[in-house]
């Protein structure tokens, strides 16, 4: 789950980690933006940043006027920028074409900076371990970086047993070549940045740039952060990192129904399987007999009638839904409460669009016959190829 | 021989009282495992399914019932401990169902595996079969036939798939193993793949990946230097957009890396027979069998 940016600061502040001073502005009035403004009054300069879960907002642009997702501004007129930012589409090279539309916008005060690093904390799947990633170079890309002079990123696993120690954290105190209380400094924020990221269970860290400020002290300038939705049930603050407006309505609605895999996508078949395997087998598979799905809906091996049916009314009403592909292969799942999930949903949404259930396994044979009997317009088998077949044509005969 | 479980092991389900541990345990038992206890804090001294105990520990289960297969069947808030629980009691084979534990957890789990007597199994898989000997999971009973080919999936539903499509066709398995869908997780393909290598009764092996990770370009790896037997393929997610979470946490495409072409060439460049569809992998199976 990824975090804003102005939450994810604050996270960091909690554990000891400087970042400039700044508010998040939530509502697009004149009275909350001034009295935000108010606490910078006697600065002469703001930044003013849109608040999407994307990065790369300082490079995109918005659709609507061009101008760039952070903006330095002085503050006289940072009201107006803020103003201007709320509700608008912001492109960056994160977003996809459609960008997002922005509902937050974050002040904060500019810093006088006279280096930039890279640093971040990560889980590295393949060395199955965490990693720490630090660069003197800082601001831009870290995996370009990475790939053109590769001298400068620093990369080492820490052993999530012992953690990560001292010894590391000079190393990176070494590599960005800072001295006396700089130094001292940078190694507290390293030893602290790991801290934060077991802590909070994070997956992802990272502040791009890490600023040396005039000064001579180290600042958060940016930062990125991604939590494991797994360990919710030990966080009771990650609820209050969640923000409607970033999730996907359909995603929402299933969520909200305790169905946590709804992928969208952007054809017209919608998709349910149990199983997130058997789930991206059958988007391959139509893929390869001419279809394409509108999104996928895995309601796992454990799904209850209630939860099903819900699933089937969010795909049924789905604005893009051209026809209906079940793919059911039922180990502890039985096939009948599937079948019977998409007659209940059928009786509150109309079944409009055509429908084909490939059942197999659990009680598979007691799910084809209550389609037989409800009477509902469903092609039902056992057969995969023969179900993607027909759900690829039918759909395309009703267009 | 079937590889880590057989007709004379003695498996313990960590959970058994609870919801999914009843059920999945009475369908191990109807399947002939040799189910000789359970463990659930504060159970202990129950007796369940008409003749198993119950125990309060893992430590106290070992004393009285001589497991060698842990069956852990608890809610994620619970799973870590449970793992540990086993592993510091050292069960030789430990197989967790288990949906949803945090990834810092299972770092330091794969740490304590280390130097440990302890395989863990998944988490969040199926659990594995010996067709005709042992079952330690969910994969349905009726769907299996003993044989000579081994089956190996990160996915649960897929490893299904598998199975159903070589039984229909009248290939039996030696071992069918899911190893999970999470980005860590105890088992890899190598370390399956090795062990069929090494099993008289496995003939031919199956391999079902899917995106996201670099677990299946090692294990072509793997394949191109040690395998002696002929290998087949399947990777899901051909059609899966970057970036996007499928479902699996493990099952993301970041960057370049993990693509299903990028394991496809792989697995293809150690003589991997590839299945294009799920539904070839019988047909390519039969074909490679001559």
């Amino acid at each position: 789950m990824n975090v804003h940016e102005y939450r994810a600061k604050e996270l960091l502040k909690s554990f000891h980690i400087s970042v400039p001073f700044g508010v998040c502005i939530e509502e697009n009035t004149p009275s909350a933006i001034a009295a935000v403004l108010k606490a910078f009054k006697d600065r002469p300069k703001v930044a003013v940043k849109a608040q999407i879960h994307a990065g790369g907002r300082g490079k995109g642009h918005f659709k609507e006027n061009g101008t760039s997702g952070v903006r330095l501004v002085e503050t006289e007129y940072a009201a107006e920028v803020v103003a201007d930012m709320f509700g608008k589409t912001l492109v960056t090279n994160q977003t996809g074409s459609d960008g997002k539309v922005v509902h937050k916008v974050y002040v904060t005060e500019t810093v006088a900076v006279a280096r930039e690093f890279y640093l971040s904390l990560l889980i590295d799947r393949d060395r199955q371990c965490p990693v720490l990633m630090a660069s003197d170079s800082g601001g831009c890309d870290v995996e370009t970086v990475a790939k053109e002079s590769p001298e400068k990123v620093l990369t080492f696993p820490v052993d999530p047993l012992s953690g990560l120690q001292p010894f590391q954290a000079r190393r990176v105190a070494y590599l960005l070549q800072l001295s006396g209380e700089a130094f001292k400094e940078c190694v507290d924020l390293v030893l602290n940045l790991y801290r934060a990221f077991v802590a909070s269970d994070a997956c992802l860290i990272e502040i791009n740039p890490l600023v040396l400020t005039k000064e001579g002290h180290l600042s958060a300038l940016d930062c990125k952060m991604q939590l494991d939705d797994n360990a919710r049930f030990r966080h009771d603050n990650f609820a209050s990192f969640d923000d409607p407006n970033e999730v996907d309505p359909t995603e929402a609605e299933a969520k909200s129904v305790g169905i946590h895999n709804y992928v969208a996508l952007d054809g017209d078949i919608a998709c349910l399987a149990n199983g997130a395997g058997l789930g991206m087998a059958t988007l391959d598979l139509l893929d390869a007999l001419g279809g394409k799905a509108a999104n996928f809906l895995d309601i796992g091996d454990t799904a209850s009638a209630e939860q099903i049916e819900a699933g089937f009314r969010i795909l049924l009403k789905h604005p893009k839904t051209r026809g209906v592909f079940v793919n059911i292969f039922g180990g502890t799942l039985p096939c009948d409460r599937v079948a019977q999930g998409l007659i209940s949903a059928a009786e509150t949404v109309v079944l409009r669009v055509p429908c084909v259930m490939r059942l197999m396994g659990n009680r598979k044979n007691e799910g084809f016959t209550l389609l037989q009997r409800s009477g509902l317009s469903v092609f039902a088998t056992e057969d995969l190829t023969q179900a993607v077949e027909t759900i690829v044509r039918e759909t395309k005969a009703a267009l | 021989m079937s590889i880590w479980i057989e007709q004379t092991s003695r498996v313990i389900v960590q959970g058994i009282t609870g919801h999914a541990g009843m059920m999945h345990s009475a369908s191990c038992l109807a399947y002939g495992t040799k189910i000789v206890g359970g463990v659930t804090p504060g159970k202990g001294g129950e007796v369940v399914h008409g003749n198993v105990p119950v125990f309060n520990t893992v430590a106290e289960a070992c004393a009285a019932v001589y497991p060698d297969v842990s069956f852990i069947a608890v809610p994620a808030p619970h799973a870590t401990d449970a793992i540990l629980e086993a592993i510091d009691a050292e069960i030789p084979l430990v197989v967790c169902l288990t949906e949803g534990i945090p990834v810092h957890d299972m770092l330091r789990i794969r740490r304590c595996l280390v130097g440990s007597k302890t395989r863990l199994i998944g988490p969040n898989g199926p659990g594995l079969i010996a067709p005709g000997k042992c079952k330690v999971g969910i994969i349905p009973n009726e769907i299996c036939k003993e044989g000579s080919i081994g089956i190996v999936s990160r996915s649960g539903t897929l490893l299904f798939e598998a199975i159903y499509q070589l039984t229909s066709l009248g290939y039996g398995q030696s071992t069918c193993i899911g190893i999970g869908g999470d980005p860590v997780v105890g088992t890899s393909f190598t370390d399956v793949l090795r062990a069929f290598n090494d099993d008289p009764q496995t003939e031919v092996i199956v391999l079902i990946g899917e995106i996201g990770g670099n677990a299946e370009e090692v294990a072509a790896d793997f394949i191109r230097q040690h395998v002696h037997k002929p290998v087949v393929g399947y990777i899901a997610g051909r059609r899966t957009p970057e970036g996007k979470r499928m479902g699996h946490a493990g099952a993301m495409i970041a960057g370049n890396t993990g693509t299903a072409l990028s394991k496809i060439n792989a697995l293809q460049t150690a003589g991997v027979e590839i299945a294009q569809n799920v539904t070839d992998v019988g047909s390519i199976v039969a074909k490679v069998l001559g």
